[in-house]
């Protein structure tokens, strides 16, 4: 098929590139299958003109080259062979559960998966850059717009249609047609008004109520006095919640924080909320609805985790820095007779994140 | 003679019944330019396949609900905790499943760079101008797969309910909260109440992340595709490379094999990050409980910037007429993506009314050809990035031992003026660019020399024809044609 004047075989003289020697008779066969490639009527394609070409790989002109690539080629996929049977024979053999092991199964599985692709893969690509001639190819590429005669019959036969139907005479027609498609997603989209209840006056949504004991949140027995050195702090939350059961109500969570005597500057109005020494604020921040957890006793800042806003607890937890917009709301406390922190009444705002009905009690 | 070949008789089969020869004459033939950055939306769409065929394998064993319940499973350190059934079957597939922290680490894997990749390829198309006329349908469908992916991350790794995730669907509630008017109904329509505690999230989460998001994806990704295959691959401008035509390699069997491979190796790589570097380990974690929060807490890399705007924002918030409107968590969460979003929609279509270019480009351009289509694209990218690392305003200071709240307010002076300073630069180093390539092409080749070609005349000569010389007559160089 190729005409070889010399030993060495060369790049078919039809082609667009300077007839470089080549690899081998294999490759003059790829060589010569890019030559004798049909055309196809509608884009025209072939071989790139020559300015477009570029010089071939090694692989396609030095035998040694050309070599080097099957053999690798050769051991990638075997490399995949081998890794399907290291996953398959894993996957059989090493135990799930294994103290001793860790997570050899794991690093097993994922290097067999690992390895069966990527032998393949390596394979394949290499087969594309180097086995495969390097001959640019070329094709027409058509317009997208249609002839004229084609896009004037389409806007014919579209608005003909229309004329068909009369639908510009029988006004009536089109109208209730109009209004017939126009109200046909109401429906759809009024059966989805069940998806969820109303907003509710989130007031009425935190389960504090008079006189109920502080528990804290992991262990559910009620905090006394003496229970919280100098700067520590609990969660808590309402004893006998009716909600209690996890993790429902979440924003009635509470931290009880132990300021130590003479550190607390309650705000006009809040001087009785503090019990000795004690304050009580909202776990969930005004902000987005974290849980704010982090404290610093040296400053007395309470951090939100999620977007840094920081509370000042000993005035009030206003907000010193960040995004949160309003203080943590308090839950004025007091201790009784036992020693067992309880709520004088429940908050007198509602908890979390501020929303549109924040202030509308009724709603 | 002998009969024809086992693939000549299906191909002929199928033909007798599909006629697939005219089809398959043509597009077997079909040419793709070769350029690097055309990989990116292949390793977009590798990555989905990847996601659908990990995903499935995952859907047999996840349980979709909010359930609580006791664990009493195989893994110790969560003995007796409370926990939502959908933690606990993902705490199984991790442990009691063969293969299943595998493909659930490919998985989460596959989606980081799956949004990666999206976003790079979006880069690649603007930089260079390919969502020109006709190709800017194709943006916007891009454009809506790439939210689209963004959001399906954001279920994705909702649903295990741990602490992490649990808290950022909080985040997600107190957003929804914050639009005005509409914001309440919508977050308690959505969750069924509230987060945490009616119970319905996941599950709707879940039909969400696995039918509605993919199925429309794949909808979009495969209207994507025929508007590529129909209109072909843009090129970049070089000699011999025109409006008119297409060049590069055959689709079968070049691109074939290179294509295939790349998916093999994407896949390859993935297996191997799942297998050596773990990803989400929500078994550390703990089940989402609302009263708990862990320091350090940072979504998926592409929230990050999200979540570094609601970091910036200042606390803005008004009340009027009884009613409140968080601008803090609105501004920041809503009316800052849609803009941005917007934005991006928006551009060709800005840009035409700009230029005024009404004309098709099958020919990419160089960006530095567009200094400033190229600034705007550094500075909008510039902002993204100010706001994904203002995301890390609790890990960043605390690794560098600097004060939050200065480098938070670094963040926010950055935010303001360093897209336009990266604008104005950007402008200025293309320009300079251009400037530099002009010179090099009036600039002799580097290997010519100067040369006597006749009496006082001097001419540059490249160094070939130098080099050819000595074949000339001789005589022949002291009679200069003309």
């Amino acid at each position: 098929m190729t005409e070889r004047g010399e030993e060495t075989p060369r790049v078919p003289a039809e082609l667009p590139l300077p007839a470089y020697p080549l690899a081998s008779e294999t490759m003059a066969t790829s060589y010569d299958a890019v030559l004798h490639r049909p055309t196809d009527p509608e884009a025209h394609t072939h071989p790139a003109p020559a300015v477009t070409q570029e010089k071939p790989p090694r692989s396609n002109r030095d035998p040694a080259a050309e070599k080097r690539v099957s053999f690798a080629v050769t051991v990638a996929f075997v490399a995949s062979v081998a890794g399907s049977l290291l996953f398959t024979f894993g996957y059989i053999l090493l135990p799930i559960h294994d103290a001793h092991l860790g997570n050899l199964l794991n690093l097993v599985l994922g290097s067999g998966l690992g390895l069966t692709m990527l032998g393949l893969g390596v394979g394949m690509i290499l087969i594309g850059k180097h086995l495969i001639p390097a001959v640019k190819s070329e094709q027409h590429r058509p317009t997208h717009h249609s002839s004229p005669e084609d896009e004037f019959a389409a806007e014919e036969q579209l608005i003909g249609g229309v004329t068909e139907m009369g639908l510009q005479q029988r006004s009536f027609v089109r109208r209730t047609m109009l209004a017939a498609l126009g109200l046909l997603p109401v429906p759809f989209v009024v059966g989805l008004r069940d998806l969820g209840p109303r907003p509710v006056a989130r007031l009425r949504a935190n389960s504090w109520t008079k006189d109920i004991r502080l528990v804290d949140i992991d262990t559910r027995v009620p905090v006394r006095l003496g229970d919280i050195d100098i700067g520590g702090m609990v969660t808590v939350m309402p004893e006998d919640d009716p909600d209690s059961s996890f993790p429902v109500n979440a924003e009635s969570v509470v931290l009880l924080i132990h300021l130590g005597p003479g550190v607390n500057q309650p705000l006009p109005g809040r001087e009785h909320w503090a019990a000795d020494d004690h304050v009580a604020y909202s776990k969930i921040c005004t902000h987005a609805g974290c849980p704010v957890g982090l404290f610093e006793r040296q400053t007395g800042y309470l951090l939100c985790p999620c977007h840094q806003s920081t509370f000042d607890v000993p005035r009030g937890c206003t907000v010193i820095f960040g995004p949160a917009a309003r203080a943590l709301p308090q839950l004025p406390i007091y201790v009784d007779r036992e020693g067992y922190f309880r709520a004088q009444r429940p908050f007198d705002m509602p908890l979390g994140p501020s929303f549109w009905a924040r202030d509308n009690k009724d709603e | 003679m002998s009969k024809p070949s086992k693939t000549r008789r299906t191909m002929r089969a199928m033909d007798d019944r599909l006629g697939t020869g005219h089809l398959l004459r043509n597009q077997l033939n079909k040419i793709f330019p070769d350029h690097w950055s055309f990989m990116l939306g292949e390793i977009a769409l590798y990555t989905f396949a990847i996601l659908i065929v990990t995903g499935t394998f995952l859907t047999f064993f996840f349980h979709a609900s909010e359930h609580d319940i006791r664990y009493h499973g195989s893994y110790l350190p969560l003995q007796h905790v409370r926990m939502s059934e959908a933690y606990e079957s993902v705490i199984h597939i991790t442990f009691d499943i063969r293969a299943g922290l595998l493909i659930r680490q490919i998985h989460h894997w596959a989606a980081l760079l799956f949004v990666a990749a999206i976003v790079l390829h979006m880069c690649r198309i603007f930089f260079t101008g390919a969502f020109r006329k006709p190709r800017e349908m194709n943006w916007i469908i891009g454009v809506t797969l790439a939210i689209l992916a963004i959001v399906e991350g954001f279920a994705g790794y909702s649903l295990p309910d741990d602490l992490l995730s649990g808290t950022g669907v909080r985040i997600a509630y107190s957003i929804l909260e914050s639009i005005p008017w509409v914001g309440p109904y919508l977050a308690t329509f959505i969750f069924n109440g509230q987060y945490p505690g009616a119970e319905a999230f996941i599950p709707r989460l879940y039909i969400l992340h696995v039918l509605l998001i993919p199925g429309l994806m794949l909808v979009l990704i495969t209207a994507h595709l025929m508007a590529v295959w129909h209109q072909k691959h843009t090129q970049f401008p070089k000699e011999g490379y025109q409006e008119r035509n297409v060049v590069g390699s055959h689709i079968w069997p070049n691109y074939t094999m290179k294509s295939q491979g790349l998916f093999f190796m994407i896949f390859g790589v993935l297996a191997l990050l799942a297998a050596y570097a773990q990803i989400n380990p929500i078994w550390l974690y703990g089940p989402y409980d609302p009263a708990v929060v862990s320091a350090g807490s940072q979504p998926d890399w592409y929230m990050f910037w999200l979540e570094g705007s609601l970091r910036l924002m200042p606390h803005l918030e008004s009340r009027f007429l009884g009613h409140t409107i968080p601008w803090n968590v609105f501004v920041p969460a809503v009316v800052l993506p849609v803009l941005l979003f917007v934005m991006i929609y928006a551009h060709p279509f800005v840009e035409r009314l700009l230029t005024r270019d009404h004309e098709p480009h099958e020919l990419l351009q160089r960006p530095r050809y567009h200094p400033f289509r190229t600034g705007v694209g550094i500075a909008v990218l510039v902002f993204y990035v100010v706001l994904s690392v203002a995301g890390a305003n609790d890990v960043i200071p605390f690794t560098f031992g600097l004060d939050m709240m200065d480098f938070t307010w670094a963040m926010r002076v950055l935010l303001i003026i360093a897209p336009p300073l990266s604008f104005l630069a950007t402008h200025k180093i293309c320009t300079r660019l251009q400037a530099a390539a002009e010179r090099a092409e009036l600039a002799p080749p580097p290997d010519a020399v100067l040369t006597m070609v006749a009496d006082s005349h001097y001419a540059v000569v490249p160094h070939q024809e130098r080099v050819a010389a000595p074949s000339a007559p001789p005589g022949g160089s002291d009679s200069p044609e003309g």
